[in-house]
C-alpha cells in the first residue's frame, strides 16, 4: 500500500505540474455547461418543475469530467507501458497491484479535482445544489466514488490490455459520447424512445445522475437511492474486477 | 552474500514458435564485470528480463543475490538495480525527484534518499541540472541520471542493458568509468552490448551469445587466445594461395588463409619473428608485399570465427 501511495503521490505532482492536463480536461465540461447548457436553459424554462435546465445537467457534466479525468488516467499507465517506465516498478520489490491501485487512485483524485471545479462553475452560474440536506451530499459523494472508481478501473483495465496508444484512445473515447447520450444526463428517460431507454437502463451513468439530482436537489429518485448506489457497487466491483484481471496478465 | 552473484543454469524461454534461449548458463561472482556479447536479436535481453524477475523462465534455474528468480523474485528485487536498454525516466519530473521517488519505492525513508542522492552527486555529475526537469537533459545526462537510480539502493548485483546505447564517445568512457568502479566496489555487474571493444576493454569476463545460445566464455585475453594468438595481416600481389602453402610449411605460423585479397596468418606469440619468415616466402613466390602489420586479434574476430559473421552485419 505504502508503494501505491508513493506512487500516486508521483502521478498528482506530476498532474498538478502540468496544468495543460486540468486545462485540457475541463474545456469541453466546461463548454457543456457554459454554451449548451445556458442556451438550452433559455429554451427548456419550465424542465422538470422547478429544475433549470443548467442545474438538471450539471451531474451529467459531473460524469463526463470524470470519465475525461479516468481516460487520462488510464493513459498515464499505457504511456508507462509503452515507453517501458514501468519496468521500473516491476523490476522493485512492490505488488504488481500497486501499480494498478495507483493507476486508479490518481484517476479518481484527479477527477475530484475536476469535478469540485465544475461543481464551482455551475454554482456561479446559479444552480443551487443542497436541497437534499447532508445525507444528499453524502449520497452524491458516495455515488461519486462508485461511479469514477469504476471508470477508473475500466479505462485502466483498456490502458492494460491495449496493444497501441490509438487502439485505447479510440476504444475509451468511444464511451464518452454514447454514456453521456445514452443516460439521463442531458434528458429525461421518459422523453427516450424505447429502444434507447432500454440502453440507457444498462448504462451506470444513469443510476448515478439519478443519485446525484436526488441527493443535490432532493428531486424525486427514479430508481430509489439505494438501488442507485447498489448498481453503482456492483458495476464498480465487476470493473475492478475485470481490471485487475487484465492488468495481472499483461504484467506477466 | 555467498556464492554467485548470479548463477544461470540452462535457462530456456520461448515466445511462440522461436526459441529465443536454448539453454544459457553463466555464472558471476561478486565484484566481477560480466559481459553478455551479442548481435541484436541474440536473447540478451531476454536474458536480463529473466534474471531481473520481468519475465518467467520456461526452464533452468536461476538465482541472484543468491534469490531464486521463480520463486524468491521479492528477494531479488529488493537486491538489485537495473538500467533498461531505452532510456525510462519521467521527463515532467527532476532528477531529484525521480531519485527520491525510486528510494521511497524500495521503502527507504526520506532521509536516507537524501543521504543516497548527496553520495551520488559525483557520480551523476549533474550539478544543478539535478532541480530541472528532466526534459531539459541531454541523453548523456538521463542515463547518468538513470545509472545513479539503479545504484541508489545500493545493490549487490546490477543489470545494465546497453548501458551505452545512444551515449556519444565522452560520455561512453565516463559511463565505463564508473562501471569499473562499480566492479571495484565488489558489486558484480552484468551488461550487455553488442560493442566488441566494450565487452573487450571494460568486462573481467565475457559470454558470447547468438541466436538463444552461449557461444563461448572467458576473459577477453582467453578469448582471444583461443584465436591462436596475434594475426599476420599482410597486402601486396601475387599468388597468396601459394605465399600461403610455402609459409605454412616454414613453421612459423599455424594457420594462413587468404582473406580481404591478402594473406593472414597466425603466428601465435612470435609475431617479430615470424616477419623473416614471411619476407623469405614472398621473395620464393614472387610476391610483391606493399604492407605488413601484425596485430592482435580482437573479440570482433573471435566472433567472426564463432559464428562465421560480423558482428554488425
Amino acid at each position: 500500500m505504502q508503494a501505491a501511495l508513493v506512487l500516486w503521490d508521483k502521478h498528482m505532482r506530476k498532474f498538478l505540474r502540468s496544468r495543460f492536463e486540468l486545462v485540457a480536461s475541463l474545456a469541453i465540461p466546461l463548454l457543456l455547461m457554459g454554451l449548451f447548457g445556458v442556451t438550452m436553459s433559455r429554451v427548456m424554462i419550465h424542465f422538470q418543475g422547478d429544475l433549470n435546465y443548467i442545474a438538471y445537467i450539471t451531474p451529467g457534466v459531473i460524469a463526463f469530467t470524470a470519465l475525461t479525468a479516468c481516460i487520462l488516467g488510464g493513459a498515464t499507465l499505457l504511456s508507462e507501458r509503452m515507453n517501458g517506465a514501468i519496468k521500473e516498478y516491476l523490476v522493485a520489490p512492490i505488488p504488481r497491484l500497486a501499480v494498478l491501485v495507483a493507476a486508479m487512485g490518481s484517476g479518481t483524485a484527479k477527477a475530484t479535482i475536476e469535478s469540485c471545479v465544475i461543481v464551482l462553475v455551475a454554482m456561479a452560474l446559479g444552480v443551487r445544489p443542497g436541497g437534499g440536506g447532508l445525507i444528499g451530499w453524502l449520497v452524491v459523494i458516495v455515488a461519486f466514488l462508485l461511479f469514477t472508481l469504476g471508470f477508473a478501473a475500466v479505462t485502466v483495465a483498456a490502458a492494460a490490455g491495449a496493444h497501441t496508444s490509438e487502439a485505447y484512445h479510440s476504444s475509451v473515447t468511444l464511451l464518452n459520447v454514447p454514456l453521456l447520450f445514452g443516460s439521463n444526463a442531458l434528458y429525461p428517460l421518459m422523453s427516450m424512445p424505447l429502444w434507447l431507454r432500454i440502453l440507457a437502463y444498462c448504462n451506470p451513468t444513469t443510476y448515478f445522475i439519478d443519485a446525484l439530482l436526488n441527493g443535490w436537489y432532493g428531486h424525486p429518485s427514479q430508481f430509489g437511492v439505494a438501488l442507485d448506489l447498489g448498481l453503482l457497487l456492483v458495476f464498480a466491483l465487476l470493473a475492478l474486477g475485470l481490471a485487475e484481471r487484465i492488468f495481472r496478465r499483461s504484467v506477466g | 552474500m555467498s556464492g554467485w552473484a548470479v548463477e544461470a543454469v540452462d535457462v530456456r524461454k520461448r515466445y511462440g514458435e522461436t526459441e529465443a534461449l536454448r539453454g544459457v548458463s553463466l555464472a558471476v561472482p561478486p565484484g566481477q564485470v560480466f559481459a553478455v556479447l551479442g548481435p541484436n536479436g541474440a536473447g540478451k535481453s531476454t536474458l536480463v528480463s529473466i534474471l531481473t524477475t520481468l519475465l518467467p523462465l520456461d526452464a533452468g534455474t536461476a538465482r541472484v543475490a543468491g534469490y531464486d528468480v521463480t520463486t524468491e523474485p521479492k528477494a531479488v528485487r529488493s537486491r538489485i538495480g537495473v538500467t533498461f536498454q531505452e532510456s525510462v525516466v519521467d521527463l515532467g519530473l527532476s532528477g531529484r525527484e525521480v531519485l527520491f521517488y525510486h528510494g521511497r519505492l524500495y521503502g527507504m525513508s526520506g532521509e536516507h534518499c537524501r543521504r543516497r542522492i548527496e553520495a551520488l552527486r559525483p557520480l551523476m555529475a549533474l550539478d544543478e541540472a539535478l532541480d530541472r526537469r528532466v526534459k531539459t537533459y541531454s541523453g548523456g545526462m538521463k542515463r547518468r541520471l538513470e545509472l545513479a537510480r539503479a545504484l541508489l539502493t545500493e545493490p549487490d548485483v546490477v543489470f545494465l542493458d546497453e548501458p551505452s546505447a545512444g551515449l556519444d564517445p565522452q560520455n561512453r568512457e565516463a559511463l565505463w568509468e564508473q562501471v569499473r568502479a562499480l566492479g571495484a566496489a565488489g558489486r558484480a555487474v552484468l551488461f550487455t552490448t553488442h560493442y566488441m571493444e566494450e565487452a573487450e576493454r571494460f568486462a573481467d569476463r565475457v559470454a558470447v551469445v547468438d541466436h538463444g545460445e552461449k557461444l563461448t566464455e572467458g576473459t577477453p585475453a582467453e578469448l582471444m587466445r583461443a584465436l591462436g594468438g596475434d594475426v599476420l595481416h599482410v597486402a601486396g600481389s601475387g599468388d597468396v594461395p601459394q605465399l600461403a602453402a610455402v609459409l605454412l610449411a616454414s613453421g612459423a605460423c599455424t594457420w594462413a588463409e587468404e582473406r580481404a585479397g591478402g594473406l593472414q596468418a597466425g603466428v601465435g606469440e612470435s609475431g617479430p619473428a615470424a616477419l623473416g619468415a614471411l619476407l623469405r616466402a614472398a621473395e620464393a613466390t614472387g610476391y610483391t608485399v606493399t604492407d605488413i602489420s601484425v596485430r592482435r586479434p580482437n573479440l570482433n574476430e573471435v566472433f567472426l570465427k564463432l559464428t562465421g559473421r560480423s558482428l554488425r552485419d
